[in-house]
């Protein structure tokens, strides 16, 4: 237990470091040289006259920041998730949730065009309930239906359904040209207002996230422990939903659809720092925003100087790792 | 037991309800079918006279391939927007065109007025085309074997290039089909009369000036190699130089603000597929307002041109060309 | 007992045989190329044949009915082989990562293949009878890490299995997107449509590359059906009786890796129907796979024309994936047999 405490606060305590390697790799390489000099003056001095200044501030800020909040968001929505149900395939993207936002969204740019940004958070986040509404609310109508691979699976066929309904309203309205950014999760062409936007919601997110850390950890032992440790599980289960709802709901409004990280990143934290939901959510907030910005930096290197889709690089990268958690790990219930 | 019988018995009903609905829809529809029989009867004769007359088919040669085609050729089916606009720019009515979302792309509706929908590009629906009784289907170099193979099942179909540097062949292919030979190339004169008068004009002030078109596709700025899209139009008949970037352009390639900011082009033609695009407004002004692109040196000096060209124009074809020579031109020796 | 099994067998597979039917009436007959009925059929009893009318039914209608039934058969097999070996009721080729892989080996396919084909196009007909192949490679790959992840002490490991396959899928579906992106501007929409699901373009030659596929893999399959029951009973008993589990298990898992490559190579990524043909079919006729499997076929067979016909007339003369209607009007009856299944 000491041994896990250690390895949890050290990287706490080194998140910083990590965060701002992350931010300034990011800001020092891009599609235009710019050299560190001017990278601080951007910062310190700004001259709006400057393209570079520009770059640095409207583009390469806003483009770490916005992967380095996604990252945050989707990975600690997966921990909870994944605690809460006891469910290690629980993440935001294989329950349904992310498809249940770019669904309404869908419709929102199909009946609806030229609504402000600030809507656009809403209905993504109203998306994510219904999402996670439709998946659990079948889950708990089906025989054994919260299990780990039938969640799962009903997960993947609500999210289908979502979508193949989605990409048919498209289609007749042919939209598809632009709705098809909400399908390919694109991190560079972030709306800087709607990135500010954004913040207070996911820090709601993030904070009820961690105020039922605790709880997640005992509602994580079994359902009867936590009552007899005279935990108000219907309390605890509220709040989870509404903090997963709204961190990704955020996430997918900012960049789209983005696998993997909400999945992956939540089993890797375990992974190092134990089954303490008091660290996990933390620590995976911290190592979901360092990975998506490191992938972020790497999209622009792929295909130099045209951007490949993040998406890419989350699951080139995110597949053989999660592969071999398996082969070593087992898949056995970790959660 | 039972329980069998009562399978049996479901099953036969079901049966003889389908063959009672076949009866019903039968009789509509041969009521129909003959009302349309004589139509086409008479269309026929009409036909088979003109073409007792001449000779009964003649080969075209396009792009070094023959192709076979009735003699007379009246019904065109134009199942590639690149056919649709050769069409519109030389007053030829196809009976057939694509369709977006529904209706005639809107920028080629008035010159294509009248004519059949007949599925979108992608998928050419073959029965409406074949209902139509095409004499020549205009389809396009995109096509895949499968969609090529079905259309030739069910009239001459010529590949019509989407190549920008085909342009030429293209709109003498569609003047020989139709008797306007002679419009054709008067278009053709006409274009190539107006870009090399332009060319030295462009080339001495827009020395060492760089100039870029970018594609709004999917809410990502897209550019395309020198010999695609508009660019030949810019950078092979106006004789601009052509910038680094496009020579590094596969098929079509994605730049992020920044890279464009790098390249920073001192004239930009920005098309946004208005048509295409529900929340264009927003988008369109996002791009515009960004602080990165007015950095750019053609935002500086308002060299940005937005939609010189519609939007869905496909670029290498005589009616983008000749529209688009026509903008350019204006807009870079403005 | 038995008997009574076999007629309420034989005659639920009457009645799908008439739905059938009634599906491919409605498809054969509607189009956007009028036809009345009476046509339709002199046209294919071939009394006085008129040549556009042979067209539209021999070339257009009836080739996609053709491919609708053979995919549809081909999933219905394969989910039910897939969902037999792995003991899990929920599993399907599209959730176990092997309709990506075999369409990530397509789109690659299609990606050199478009490259070199400006020049030469007489190659159509080898590309076409070659996709399937490719198709072949590409999901045995992902059915072998699949198998090299999930395997245990000498088991198949469910958790492990579908672990994998969601990796699978996504690592396989992230490589065609980015290759995909390689692709010109108009390849890369027509390989969207096809991962999309699509059918529209059907001719005999698609047909006739993936006929064999079916027929020999799927006699292979129906000989060994009766292994699947044994399968459901504990592994010990099974070897007991001496059957080499593990060996048969792989044949009939590669045969239907084959049957749904084949199936890919054609249509693109159709999901669902693997899943759900079989789970139909076990509420109809019970657990024997005997039954199961043929259930099963008939009714992906039924449920695609049907599909299909819907895609054509919705929003003709455009055409929707025949993927997306399975999917919007499968899931829901899905979810309401789980449901059910509570009771």
């Amino acid at each position: 237990m000491n041994k896990t405490n250690l390895i949890a606060t050290t990287i706490l305590v080194t998140s910083p470091v990590f965060i701002v390697l992350a931010i300034v790799l990011s800001v020092l390489y891009g599609a235009k040289d710019i050299s560190a000099l001017t990278v601080w003056q951007a910062i310190t001095q700004f001259d709006a006259n400057n393209v570079d200044h520009n770059i640095i501030r409207t583009s390469r800020l806003p483009r770490v920041i916005a992967a380095l909040l996604v990252g945050a968001f989707l990975a600690v929505a997966g921990s909870v998730m994944q605690g809460i149900t006891r469910n290690y395939l629980a993440s935001p993207s294989i329950m349904g949730i992310n498809d249940g936002s770019a669904f309404v969204i869908t419709l929102a740019m199909v009946f609806f065009p030229g609504l402000p940004n600030y809507q656009m958070i809403l209905l993504s986040m109203v998306g994510s309930a219904i999402g996670a509404g439709l998946v659990f609310g079948f889950g708990s109508l089906i025989k054994g239906g919260l299990s780990p691979v039938r969640l799962a699976i009903i997960g993947t066929v609500i999210g289908t359904f979502l979508s193949s309904i989605a990409s048919a309203v498209a289609m007749y309205f042919q939209v598809s040209q632009s709705v098809s950014v909400w399908y390919n999760a694109k991190i560079h062409t972030v709306n800087p207002d709607m990135l500010v936007l954004s913040i207070p919601f996911g820090l709601v997110g993030l904070i009820l996230a961690l105020s039922i850390a605790k709880s997640v950890t005992i509602s994580s032992l079994g359902e009867d422990i936590a009552v007899n440790l005279g935990q108000r599980t219907k309390w605890v289960k509220a709040i989870s939903i509404l903090s997963v709802v709204c961190l990704t709901g955020t996430a997918v409004a900012l960049v789209g659809k983005i696998a993997f990280v909400g999945l992956v990143i939540p089993h890797i934290t375990r992974f190092i720092v134990g089954v303490d939901y008091r660290f996990v959510i933390p620590c995976s907030a911290v190592i979901g925003a360092v990975f998506l910005a490191f992938c972020d930096v790497i999209s622009r290197f792929i295909n130099f100087p045209f951007e490949t889709p993040v998406g890419v690089v989350t699951a080139i990268i995110g597949v053989p790792f999660f592969l071999y958690l398996i082969r070593t790990r087992g898949g056995e219930q970790r959660a | 037991m039972t329980m069998r019988k009562y399978w049996f018995i479901g099953a036969s009903a079901l049966l003889a309800l389908t063959l009672a609905a076949c009866g019903d829809q039968e009789r509509e529809a041969t009521a129909k079918e003959e009302k349309t029989e004589e139509v086409a009867d008479v269309e026929q004769e009409a036909k088979t006279e003109v073409k007792e007359e001449a000779a009964t088919e003649q080969t075209i040669t396009y792009l070094g391939e023959d192709y076979v085609l009735p003699a007379q050729v009246n019904n065109i089916v134009a199942a590639s927007l690149e056919s649709m606009e050769d069409a519109a720019i030389l007053g030829v009515k196809p009976v057939g065109v694509l369709e977006i979302a529904g209706e005639i792309p809107g920028y080629l509706a008035k010159e294509l007025e009248g004519a059949s929908l007949v599925g979108d590009k992608f998928a050419p629906n073959n029965e409406s085309i074949l209902a139509l009784d095409p004499d020549v289907i205009l389809g396009s170099s995109k096509h895949g074997e499968d969609v090529v193979s079905s259309l030739n099942k069910i009239q001459t179909m010529i590949p019509y290039s989407h190549i920008s540097t085909n342009w030429k062949e293209n709109l003498r292919l569609l003047g020989q089909l139709t008797g306007k030979d002679a419009e054709a190339e008067n278009i053709i004169t006409d274009y190539d009369a107006k870009a090399s008068e332009a060319k030295g004009k462009i080339q001495e002030s827009l020395k060492d000036k760089s100039v870029l078109v970018v594609r709004i596709r999917q809410g990502s700025m897209c550019v395309y190699p020198a010999g695609v899209y508009l660019n030949p139009v810019i950078y092979e008949d106006l004789g601009v130089t052509i910038p680094e970037v496009i020579t590094k352009t596969e098929a079509q390639a994605e730049l992020s603000l920044e890279a464009l900011a790098e390249i920073n082009p001192d004239y930009i033609f920005l098309q946004f597929e208005t048509s295409e695009n529900t929340d264009n407004a927003t988008a369109l002004d996002d791009l515009l307002n960004n602080p990165i692109f007015k950095s750019v040196e053609a935002a500086k000096n308002n060299h940005v041109f937005v939609n010189a060209v519609d939007p869905l124009a496909q670029g290498g074809t005589a009616w983008s060309k000749v529209k688009f020579l026509d903008a350019a031109i204006e807009d870079l020796l403005k | 007992m038995r008997k009574e099994q076999f007629g309420h067998f034989l005659t639920l597979m009457l009645i799908f045989i008439g739905l059938t039917f009634v599906a491919f009436y409605f498809h054969i007959t509607n189009g956007a190329f009028d036809m009345s009925v009476m046509d339709v059929v002199k046209t294919m009893l071939r009394i006085d044949p008129n040549e556009k009318h042979d067209l539209v039914i021999f070339e257009f209608r009836l080739p996609r009915i053709v491919i609708a039934a053979l995919v549809g058969i081909g999933l219905g097999m394969a989910g039910t082989v897939i969902q037999g070996v792995t003991r899990n009721g929920l599993a399907d080729p599209g959730i176990l990562g092997i309709n990506a892989g075999a369409g990530a080996s397509i789109v690659i396919f299609m990606f050199f293949f478009q490259m070199s084909s400006n020049n030469l196009t007489d190659d159509s007909w080898s590309s076409i009878l070659m996709m399937p192949l490719f198709g072949f490679v590409g999901g045995a790959v992902a059915a072998g890490l699949i198998y090299l992840f999930s395997w245990r002490n000498g088991v198949l490991d469910m958790q492990r299995l579908i672990l994998t396959g969601i990796a699978i899928s996504s690592g396989f579906g992230a490589l065609s997107l980015y290759i995909s992106l390689k692709m010109n501007a108009s390849d890369y929409e027509m390989a969207a449509v096809w991962i999309a699901g699509s059918i529209y373009s059907a001719n005999w030659s698609f047909v006739l590359s993936m006929l064999p596929w079916i027929v020999i893999l799927g006699y292979v399959i129906y000989r060994k059906s009766h292994l699947l029951d044994y399968f459901q009973l504990e592994e010990a008993s099974a070897k007991s009786l001496g059957i080499s589990v593990e060996k048969e298990k792989s044949i009939l898992l590669l045969s239907s890796v084959g049957i749904v490559s084949a199936c890919v190579s054609v249509s693109g990524g159709i999901g669902f129907i693997g899943l759900m043909a079989p789970h139909i079919a076990k509420r109809l006729v019970g657990i024997q796979h005997r039954f199961v499997l043929p259930m099963s076929a008939m009714i992906g067979m039924f449920l695609l024309i049907f599909s299909d016909y819907i895609a054509k007339t919705v929003f003709e003369p455009s055409e929707l994936p025949v993927g997306i209607v399975v999917s919007i009007i499968g899931i829901p009856y899905f979810l309401y047999l789980l449901v059910k299944s509570k009771a």
